[in-house]
């Protein structure tokens, strides 16, 4: 039987709020196997970013286990946590967060970089052309529209050949047709690597392309059938 | 570290031009401060050790009298009587040019056949004309160095006129020498070598010497143990060296206070990098998150943000040690007017560029640097890549600190007080004025919030919702704004501490001056040099002076250098008559002090020369006399801020048993009563002749030049003082204008919702006025402390004087609208920018 990519076991997330202790994630448990899009689905606040982030090891789960290829992150290290994302994770944001001072060939080549590949830079131009913006690679970001700055987060997501690509509201910042064409690229370019993803999102467009869906629900992550999604 | 990580922080700084450059601008100035001083300092110290050395030459002792001149008959004795042939007599003393005003010349007596072994730059010298000292047989004929004859507009053959309290002497250059090395060169140049004879021809003593050089090999102790047996009681043999080091050390408190109060400009700069790297981190924050979440590790953000601060500090205190050099040439001179008018003579042309002194900068320059970014580096990596992406969470978690910060400050503040009580080191003192200094600082954001709250009231009252927000925000933006208003703070408080201590020793001194000087007429015979070996007050012309009518009493002094073990002190012997002893304060005294002194039982010391040595009223100090060492009681110490050396006070009559030469060297005179003061001082000029150019002066003038002199000893003091303030400005400026051009889009915001480019200036302005008027009331009791501490501690542990606190208003009144102002200036440009800038690119993100 296939193994698990990610597998969170009783996962629990608090926060502190004042005197009062938050609960967003509760004993959550689910298993996520190799090439599949999973979307996760919820209301405002139910929690999407948080489980993407714990499995990220951006956060660290209040209690639990989260295994990643049998690697459980959330009994590493902070540094090491950071090092395990920094090879094997790749993260798209909804406010795209490229970093400003960086040019879009550098800001794909960062990742190859901290991994020690600065190298392989026609990967990057490869993927550059790719998403179609080969001719903006000299760029700054603040030059480039949503659209385009999207693009070249979704090449910096995968330009390192990550496990698994973490994606949250992916087009929530975009126009309805953007949004959509982004999305395509995304989940071509997820598929033809055969990679794991997770997409947090409000979108319908995204069920298209998922897999399976998941919601968020008391704190617990739940399968949802197509026939039961509104 | 990633190369892609170094390219985006360059690319970071470099958008950021004006918060760069202020930063860079800031170290730079700190730095300039420092290095400025230390070259002005270590200039004068090594013109001295240069011209010390170069004058000894090789010889490894020196005979030298408990007076500064002792009778040739010692140099028979040396030379007859002992045969020690590798001995050179030599007078020297310092003289005026005419053609030079100002400036102070040694003239240094020789005996060219006994030379050659000493002074090698004579012999080495590239003479213009002819073996230098072949022409020393000319009486009166003097050799210069070429470069030295140049900058007077004298050649070969033409008459330089020497002036020596009075005493004008023509003397004829027969020889110039150019110099063989830069060293000697420097050494030369306000030297005039003449034949020993000659000197003793212009300073009007024959038959004296100031001193013998010897030349012993270290295995010599047995001839140099029997040489000093041969001597006269009261002469001593020393190593030249160590009598160096003992003059040079007369300046090492004024030294150390220069360097303290120049640090204090570093510190202001180091606020200022603080401010920037804490800015740029909470400007990042976004940035820092985005890094983090592919996968930047702390450590590497960490050394990202010192590695910045290393480049802005390692710019900064490059061009701050540029700045440094030329600031040096401007303080050199203060610095060796002060060495002039209070210790020993020293001519300094030009600054010694000292390797050393350039590291040292540069060290504390970048050291600086990090040390102030590790705080805000380690802020940058402490929030996890979650929490980095809120840009308020520094804010609330520095607002929750707090007060955990004022009681952390309260703590360094205890122990800074405690080391300053413990320390007998200057050290020590310094560290606990640091700590009282940095537990001040660490108050100021729980200041800064009750500060805004309590001025958002009357804001509000004045200017309604914006004058609220102005105070509002200051609180909101704790962060950045209590960097700032501390920075301005502890420059302002530096103001107003140096600003009180000065006035407070002015006054002391002012005061000091008003009781001792109780006579009507001063005397004493013109000197650029502050110890003379010669100039004195003939018993001839004495006799002369006190015959003039209309004199009541007559009070004299005799002032001279002497040696207390290794280090100087200044020899006072006096007659005092009963007013000018109302004059003297004392502050330990046996019993009827004042008979004990007039018979002769007893002596005074100084309060510093008391602090220095540690002896009080009833100990018996053994000094190096004329009839050999011998042991006198102190009687009293006596407050006295003519010298920090230390000096000991003798009654004329018990001088003259211990020392052979009793000429006086000033008179103060009390006139009769219904004589007219200025008329006296006629008949006293008349009697004195009309060559003589006594200083003749009425105590009025006496302490109008006494202040003056004060002044400018506290002129480079002042010059600090304003250096720290500039430093201050820049950094307030620095900070604010960051502060306020972070909150673009929250102006494009009230901009959008209907608030006019005034009422945007007026926001602007009121709260970078608010953040000033704070820093400005805070600074009053940190400026306070300071003050006293300089004033008690520093100033007693530097120098031993006790001064008196008197706190006035004007300081602290003209420190709080110095803030006010400085901030308001600082605040200027953001509010105009602001106000200009379209609410619409404001509201751009990204």
């Amino acid at each position: 039987m296939e193994q698990p990519l990610i597998q969170l076991l009783n996962v629990t997330k608090s926060y502190r709020e004042g005197e009062r202790e938050r609960t967003i994630m509760d004993r959550a448990t689910i298993s996520i196997f190799p090439g599949q899009t999973v979307a996760l689905i919820g209301r405002s606040g139910s929690g999407k970013s948080t489980f993407l982030n714990i499995v990220g090891g951006i956060d660290a789960p209040t209690s639990g286990q989260v295994l990643v290829q049998s690697e459980d992150i959330a009994g590493m290290q902070e540094r090491d946590r950071t090092l395990f994302r920094r090879k094997h994770i790749g993260f798209v944001f909804q406010f795209f967060n490229l970093i400003p001072t960086l040019t879009v060939e550098e800001n794909v080549l960062l990742p190859l970089e901290l991994n020690e590949r600065g190298g392989e830079r026609d990967r990057v131009l490869t993927l550059l052309d790719d998403i179609g913006l080969r001719e903006r690679a000299n760029s700054f970001p603040d030059r480039l529209s949503g659209g385009e700055q999207q693009r070249v987060a979704l090449a910096r997501a995968l330009v390192h050949d990550p496990w698994l690509i973490l994606a949250d509201e992916p087009t929530g910042n975009l126009d309805y047709d953007t949004g959509r064409q982004v999305l395509a690229l995304l989940d071509r370019l997820v598929r033809q690597r055969g990679r794991t993803m997770v997409i947090a999102t409000h979108s319908r467009d995204v069920l298209d392309i998922a897999d399976r869906v998941v919601t968020m629900r008391d704190g617990q992550l739940v399968e949802v059938r197509r026939e039961e999604m509104p | 570290m990633s190369q892609l990580l170094l390219r985006s922080s360059l690319r970071y700084m470099l958008r950021h031009p004006w918060q760069l450059g202020l930063a860079i601008l800031g170290v730079a100035l700190g730095v300039a401060v420092v290095v400025s001083i230390d070259i002005a300092a270590s200039s004068a110290r090594k013109a001295f050790d240069l011209s010390a050395e170069t004058l000894t030459g090789r010889a490894t002792h020196r005979i030298q009298g408990s007076s500064p001149l002792f009778s040739d008959s010692v140099y028979r004795i040396v030379r007859v009587q002992e045969g020690i042939s590798r001995s050179a007599p030599v007078l020297e003393e310092f003289v005026d040019v005419s053609r030079a005003p100002g400036r102070s010349f040694r003239l240094l007596g020789i005996d060219p056949f006994a030379e050659a072994p000493f002074r090698s730059f004579l012999q080495n010298a590239r003479s213009t004309s002819g073996p230098p000292t072949m022409l020393l047989a000319q009486r009166r004929a003097a050799i210069l160095s070429a470069p030295l004859a140049r900058s007077l507009g004298l050649g070969i053959g033409d008459s330089l006129v020497l002036t020596l309290g009075g005493r004008r002497a023509s003397v004829v250059i027969a020889q110039l020498v150019e110099p063989a090395d830069e060293r000697i060169a420097r050494a030369m140049e306000s030297l005039i070598v003449m034949d020993i004879s000659g000197v003793q021809d212009v300073l009007g003593k024959p038959d004296m010497l100031s001193g013998i050089d010897l030349f012993f090999s270290d295995a010599d102790t047995a001839a140099l143990d029997r040489l000093r047996k041969a001597l006269p009681a009261g002469m001593e043999i020393v190593r030249p060296a160590t009598r160096s080091a003992g003059i040079a050390g007369m300046t090492s408190a004024f030294s150390v206070n220069l360097a303290a109060l120049s640090l204090l400009a570093l510190i202001v700069g180091m606020f200022l990098i603080y401010n920037t790297m804490t800015f740029s981190v909470v400007q990042r924050r976004p940035y820092i998150g985005r890094l983090r979440a592919v996968g930047v590790t702390r450590s590497e953000i960490f050394r990202l943000v010192l590695g910045e601060a290393t480049a802005i500090g390692g710019v900064g205190t490059l061009i701050g040690c540029v700045l440094g050099v030329a600031l040096g040439r401007v303080l050199l001179v203060l610095v060796t007017r002060t060495i002039n008018d209070l210790y020993y003579v020293v001519s300094v042309r030009d600054i010694a560029l000292d390797p050393l002194v350039l590291g040292k900068g540069i060290l504390l320059g970048i050291g600086a640097s990090i040390l102030a970014a590790l705080a805000p580096a380690r802020e940058a990596t402490r929030s996890s890549p979650r929490s980095v992406f809120s840009r308020s969470a520094m804010e609330t978690a520095l607002r929750s600190r707090a007060p955990m910060l004022a009681v952390v400050g309260c703590g360094l503040l205890a122990i800074g007080t405690l080391l300053l009580f413990v320390g007998g080191v200057m050290v020590i003192s310094y560290t606990g004025l640091l700590f009282i200094l940095l537990g001040c600082t660490l108050n100021v954001p729980l200041l800064t919030i009750w500060g805004s709250v309590v001025l958002a009231k009357p804001c509000g009252a004045v200017l309604g919702s914006i004058g609220r927000m102005a105070a509002r925000g200051i609180s909101a933006s704790l962060g950045r704004t209590s960097v700032a208003v501390a920075a301005l703070m502890i420059a302002i408080s530096a103001t107003i501490g140096i600003g009180l201590m000065v006035d407070s020793f002015r006054y002391t001194v002012a005061h000091w001056l008003e009781m001792q000087l109780a006579a009507d007429v001063y005397i004493s015979q013109p000197s650029l040099a502050v110890y003379s070996n010669s100039i004195t007050l003939s018993p001839a012309l004495v006799q002369r002076l006190v015959s003039v009518p209309g004199i009541a009493e007559v009070n004299s002094i005799k002032v001279s250098l002497s040696h207390y073990g290794d280090r100087p002190y200044r020899l006072v012997a006096a007659r005092v008559g009963k007013r000018v002893e109302q004059g003297y304060r004392l502050k330990e005294q046996l019993s009827e002090p004042w008979q004990r002194f007039h018979s002769g039982q007893a002596i005074f010391v100084s309060e510093p020369f008391a602090w220095r040595f540690g002896i009080g009223a009833g100990d018996t100090l053994r000094l190096h006399t004329d009839r050999g060492n011998s042991a006198f009681l102190v009687a009293a110490v006596y407050k006295d801020f003519s010298t920090d050396i230390g000096a000991v006070l003798f009654s004329s009559e018990l001088h003259s048993r211990y020392w052979n030469n009793t000429d006086v060297t000033g008179m103060s005179l009390f006139a009769e009563s219904g004589v007219n003061v200025d008329e006296l001082i006629a008949a006293l000029r008349m009697a004195a002749g009309a060559d003589n150019s006594l200083l003749i002066r009425s105590n009025r003038v006496l302490r109008e030049t006494s202040l003056e002199v004060f002044d400018r000893t506290f002129a480079i003091t002042s010059v600090l003082r304003l250096l720290t303030i500039v430093v201050a400005f820049v950094g307030v400026l620095s900070s604010l204008m960051a502060l306020q051009l972070e909150r673009a889009r929250e102006i494009g915001v009230l901009r959008a919702t209907g608030m006019t480019p005034f009422q945007v200036w007026q926001l602007v302005t009121t709260q970078t006025g608010l953040m000033g008027l704070m820093a400005g009331v805070f600074a009053l009791p940190v400026g306070f402390i300071l003050s006293v501490v300089l004033i008690y501690v520093i100033n007693r542990r530097s120098f031993g004087w006790t001064l008196e606190f008197v706190p006035t208003l004007g300081i602290p009144l003209q420190a709080v609208v110095l803030a006010v102002v400085a901030a308001l200036l600082a605040g200027a440009y953001p509010a105009w920018k602001m106000a200009r800038t379209s609410s619409a690119i404001a509201l751009r993100s990204e």
